[in-house]
Parts: C-alpha cells; structure tokens; sequence
C-alpha cells in the first residue's frame, strides 16, 4: 500500500518553571504532577483541539522510578483526564529524552499513524537524582568497553576540554557569563514567560505555594564570581557549577500535528519537522555528540552550517557547546547560537530539556521571518548527540 | 450579657485576650495545632502578590485540620500580617492535601467547666474568621478538599470561594450534633445563597443521616463563586483564572450587589413554609444597621481591585 510522507509541524510547547533540586521550588512536588500541568495547559491553550484528537502522549524521563515510572505517558494522560481512549508511553534516551519523544511520535505522525501528539519530558532530579538505582553491567570497565570516567558527566567534560585544549576555562567562564546575561535580557523582555505555566507546589514547612518563574538563573553572575567556584570533578579542572547546567526540576510539553490536520483544527503551525538525526561518539566526551549527530543531517539535507539562522543547542556544559562552535567555526558569541540564553541560567532538568529548546526556537521564529532553518541539537549521556532540524512556517525570504 | 459587655468585640487585634487565649490552650492541651501557614505567591499576568495561607495540622489526610484555640489564634497571626501590608493584592485560604478544614476542635470540650468558658471558644472564632471578611483585600476560599463547621464558616468568611470538583464532602453537620453553626454559618450562608437553600445545608442535610454535599454541588447552591477540576484547581485557584462563565459572571460583580439567587424578596412568597421559619433576608448594606457587630468593612468595600480577579 503505497503512501505519502505526511508534513509534521510543532504546534505548541510549554513548560513549567525550572527549580533548583534539592530545597528548591519542587523539593516536595511530583513529576508526574508537572507533566499533568504541561499537558492540560498544553490542551487549554488549543482549545481548536478536541482531547481524543490526541492520538499519543509520548513522555521521557531519565529515572523512570517512583513518580517518574509507571509508563509516566500513559499515567499522566489519565491524570490530566485526557479521554480514556488517548494512549501514552515512556521514553527514555537521558537528556535528549523529551527531543526523542519529539522524533519518534513526530515521525509516527509522518508515517501516517498519528495525527496529533503531545510529547514532553520531565525530570525531577532532586526526588530522582542521576544515576539512582543503575546497576552497569561490569563488563563495560572489566572489557573497557567504556573509559570509568563515561559515567560521570562533569568528567566527560573535563574529558572534552582535555580533547579541545583550546577551549580554556577562561573560555567556558565567559560563556557561561554570556548565557546568564542572555537569559535575563529575555527575562526582561517577557519572552521566556511565554511559555511558563505555573505550578502549584507544596511545601510541609511553607504550606502550597505557586511557582512562577524559574529558579536557577544568576543574574549579575561575573567572570569574576566564577574565577573562585570550585572544579569539583578534578583538581585544577576546568569544569565549575558556573559553567555547567545545574541539577534542577522541571517539566516540558509540546503538541504536534500534521500539517493538513492542524490545518483543519485551526493549531498553529510555528515550525515544520524537517529531518532529525542521532550519533554515537565516545561516552568520555559525550558531549561532542551534537557534533557528528549535526554533520550526519547536513550531508544528508545537503545543507551546512551556513543555511542555519537560529541554533538552540543544550547547555549541559559550557565547554560542550563550545566544542560545537569550534567544529563549525561559529564565533564563541555567534548570535544565531541561543540568542536568549541556555540551560547553564535556566537549568536542565535532564530529559525535559529537548522541548525547552523547541519552544524557544519557535518563539524566535516568530520574530524572525527571515530566518528559514533552525536547529535544536543537545549531547547525551553514554556518548550521544542529537539533532532536529526545523522549518520556520513564518519564513518569507522565499516568496 | 455581662460576659459580651466585659469583653467588647475588638475590631483589629485580640490585644487584651492573651490570658483568656492561655487558660483555653490550657482547656485543649491535647490540641493538634492546625497551623496557618502564610506565603506570598506572585499572581500570574502581574495581577501583584497574594499572600496564601495554607492550613495544615501536619498530619495527612486521616487527621483532618480542625480548629482549637491554637489554631485559631495561628490563623489569626497570619490574617494580622497581611492586614499589616500595603504591597498585597489578596488574601487567600486553602488546607492540605484532601483537607479543607473540618471545623472546631471538639478533644477539649468535655473539659470545659462553666459558660465563659464556653462563650471564649465561641468568640474566638468570631473574633478571628470575621477578619477574613474585614481585610481591606478580596479574601478567597480555596476549598480544596473536606469542608465541614467550622471549616465551610472561614469560607463563608471569605470574599470569594473557589471550590474543587473532587471536594467529597461539605456540610455543616451542627445539627446533627446539637449543636448550631455558631460561627458564622447561621448568619452568613443565608445572606449568601438564600433562607431556603441555607436550611437545606444548615438543617435538613444534618437531620437526614448527615448528608453531605460534594464540591459541584457547592457550586451549584451559589455556595463558590467558581468550580475548578482536581488536577488544575490548586493551580488556578491560585491564578485567580475563571474558566466557569458562570463563575466569571458572579465573581466579576462587587460581593455587594452580587446576584444572590434566592435572597430577592419576589422569590420569597414561593417557599412560604420556609419563608415563615426565618427572618427575611435582607440587602447587605443593611446589616450594619441591625447587626449586633457592624461589619462596615465588608459592606463598604464594594468593589475590590479589580487587577486582582478579572477573568482572563
């Protein structure tokens, strides 16, 4: 039977403020509560779409134990009272976890067996932290199939430093300072509230509360404050919390359609699916991922760095983008790469992040006719990248 | 009488009671304290700061809030702070998980030995839920989860009641004690949805096996202003947003000229059995008229800030 590539546009994308883990915002709130408020806001800011049109809700997380278990898609359709009908599922590939979610039910759309989609990730890294209940298989140290330093990402990139000699901490600090400048001129501006919802959270000791914006960001932050932070994964290191994503909380969602579905529902086509691509590097530098992940879709678009306007790339680690920059020439300020900031100020709670990057890109789509492609792009952990390359349906420079 | 005239209602602070509130801590020295636990949340579209007071006894579900003398009085520092402040938009009220607030502490009563006694319970929760209605800020019920007495009295308390749909039950089981709503119940409710359907909930509910109603009818008998599901009521009761058109047509208009179904005198002579065992209802502005206690505050703000709960 033969068939047709169906168009697959990203609809809507919204997230709840990020919270530092630990004895932030979300010490006593649940994931699957947050993915519950992503979803519903998802649904109340596209009333156009009847609930059973949402024909999967694909939803990642990396610790899929407690709150974040239970085939969390599924747990949290039902919890956010989608129809009984609406099917769910769990995905997992760590950070890139909620880009994946994207990827796989956004082909399915293009495949013909969904129309419309919600996928999302979530992570709660202070209830769930890195690496709770893993047990490695021991034959990846005993045959070396992984250098021990592979599973500790602040290692990976003192790794990835130790691989680009010239990118300095000097460099990485900067950048860092650079990206929380970045956030809170887009704080300022209201762009990053845009796709906020609020949460409600609660605390024993402080009672119900409201979470309204995110928590991590360090406006004011210095190269000078930086100078002094510790480099907690080896001595004299490169690797700081300034310079690094911080260990956070936080749910994303986003809703996509296919083209003509959306279309028919009146939805918002912000940005088309065009191509997406995974690479496997070295887990000891898992953060030059993006790198090979970014080149494999450009040979085969037949495009280049060049055709690119906005690139939203995860900020797992300063020197992880930087890498990125480097392979492809970009200045360390290039002003198409995050232009309102990145995970190093709002954080990156691990399998969520791939939608955060999404929603901003196609915010600044909005604003930027003239742009027609973007990237989101992030590393993962075990020696990944990821990429998706998108179209911007507001692009005129071709009419 | 001579216990009224010895204690004047005081009209802003408690100052003066502090021996008074010690011998009844003393009277409920087994009291599981609910504390009123205030914090301010920044309403969303810049609608300003609320401060939300949540009240919780630390215990879960299966100990639900209730209010003794301790708690009352912690409810009564909270409400005095934030009378206190000029930069909030609203004040606003809610329990812990499943637990709204069930009404009085009822472990100490067997204690107590004579009527002034007795009387100082009583008046400590006039003294301190009537402020919820005094504030110079709108004042919200966000009646998350079982409401009973004494609990359903600090909302009718209030400015505004949002109610949750998965609230199993709301009631002023009084009567069915042998007791009356004496916080404010008896007065309040019928001001608010009418004689008729006051005695439904104040007597006949009490009297058939002390039924109780669930949250939609809460806001069905005009009880809340707006009704919001479980999954994104915390949220929104929070937000102030109003999705109900119903709700949004009630709770848009000043409490004082609100549409109050059932309280206008043509739809009296239609319940006449009702009609003969209550007095009429009477306009708020009137009140402060023949009210033992002159609630001005409450009838002279007609039109709180606006900023504060349009619907968006």
């Amino acid at each position: 039977m033969p068939r047709t590539a169906r168009d697959v546009v990203f609809v809507d994308g919204v997230r709840t403020p990020f919270g530092k883990s630990g004895k932030g915002l979300y010490a006593q709130t649940r994931a699957d509560d947050m993915v519950v408020r992503v979803i519903r806001e998802l649904l109340r800011r596209n009333p156009g779409l009847p609930p059973e049109r949402v024909d999967e809700v694909a939803i990642a997380a990396t610790t899929q134990i407690g709150d974040q278990g239970l085939t969390i898609g599924r747990s949290a359709a039902i919890l956010a009272g989608l129809p009984q009908s609406v099917p769910g599922y769990a995905v997992d590939r760590m950070c890139a976890g909620a880009l994946t979610a994207v990827t796989t039910s956004g082909a399915g759309i293009s495949f013909g067996a969904y129309d419309v989609v919600i996928a999302g990730g979530v992570e709660h890294m202070g209830r769930h932290p890195m690496g709770e209940g893993v047990d490695p298989n021991p034959r990846f140290l005993s045959e070396k199939l992984v250098d021990p330093s592979a599973l500790v990402m602040g290692n990976t990139a003192e790794n990835l430093h130790d691989r680009y000699p010239t990118i300095t901490k000097e460099r990485a600090d900067a950048y860092a300072v650079r990206s929380q400048e970045k956030v809170a001129k887009a704080y300022a501006d209201g762009k990053i509230q845009q796709d906020l919802v609020e949460m409600v959270v609660r605390s024993l000791e402080k009672g119900w509360g409201l979470a309204t914006e995110d928590e991590p960001p360090r406006p004011g932050t210095t190269m000078e404050s930086l100078a002094g932070l510790k480099t907690p994964f080896r001595a004299h290191g490169n690797v700081t919390p300034g310079n690094a994503a911080g260990l956070n909380d936080g749910a994303t969602g986003a809703l996509l359609a296919a083209e003509d579905v959306a279309a028919e529902l009146g939805l918002d086509a912000r940005m088309r699916l065009v191509d997406f691509s995974f690479a496997g590097v070295d887990p000891a530098v898992m953060g030059v991922g993006p790198v090979p992940a970014t080149e494999k879709l450009f040979a085969r678009q037949g495009i280049s760095i060049d055709d690119i306007g906005i690139i939203e790339i995860n900020e797992a680690f300063a020197v992880q983008v930087l890498a990125f920059l480097e392979h492809f020439g970009l200045s360390d300020d290039d002003a198409r790469v995050n232009p309102w900031g990145g995970a190093i100020a709002v954080g990156h709670p691990l399998a969520s992040s791939g939608v955060r990057l999404m929603m901003q890109l196609a915010r600044q789509f909005a604003e930027r006719p003239d742009v027609r492609y973007g990237l989101t792009t992030m590393c993962v952990g075990l020696g990944m990248g990821g990429t998706i390359l998108w179209e911007n349906t507001n692009y005129e420079g071709g009419k | 009488m001579a216990i009224e005239q010895s204690h004047p209602s005081p009209t802003t602070t408690l100052n003066g009671d502090a021996s008074r509130h010690s011998s009844m801590r003393e009277l409920f020295g087994s009291e599981v304290v609910t504390q009123a636990i205030a914090r301010d949340v920044q309403l969303p579209y810049g609608a300003g700061t609320a401060v939300l007071i949540t009240l919780d006894n630390g215990h879960d579900h299966t100990k639900p809030n209730t209010f003794g003398p301790g708690g009352l009085l912690s409810l009564d520092e909270a409400i005095e702070a934030a009378r206190a402040r000029t930069d909030i938009v609203a004040v606003a009220v809610t329990g812990k998980p499943f637990i709204f607030a069930v009404g009085a502490d009822l472990t100490g009563v067997p204690a107590v030995q004579d009527r002034e006694q007795a009387h100082a319970i009583g008046k400590l929760g006039h003294d301190v839920f009537r402020k919820l209605g005094e504030l110079d800020v709108p004042t919200f019920a966000l009646v998350n989860g079982a409401a009973m007495g004494g609990g359903v009295e600090v909302a009718l308390h209030c400015t505004y009641r949002t109610v949750s749909s998965g609230v199993p039950a709301f009631a002023l089981p009084e009567a069915f004690l042998g007791l009356v709503p004496g916080w404010g119940g008896t007065y309040l409710l019928p001001h608010l949805i009418g004689a008729e359907k006051a005695l439904k909930l104040i007597v006949d509910n009490p009297l058939a096996q002390n039924k109780m109603i669930k949250g939609k009818q809460v806001f069905e008998m005009g009880i809340a202003d707006a009704l919001f599901e479980p999954a994104t009521s915390s949220r929104s009761r929070c937000a102030g947003q109003q999705r109900s058109s119903r709700a949004t047509s009630r709770s848009s208009a000043p409490r004082s000229t609100r549409a109050r179904p059932g309280t206008t005198r043509s739809t009296w002579p239609g319940s006449p059995s009702r009609a003969n065992c209550t007095a009429p209802p009477r306009p708020r502005p009137e009140r402060s008229s023949w009210s033992p206690r002159p609630r001005t505050a409450r009838v002279t703000r007609a039109s709180p800030p606006r900023t504060t709960h349009s619907p968006t």
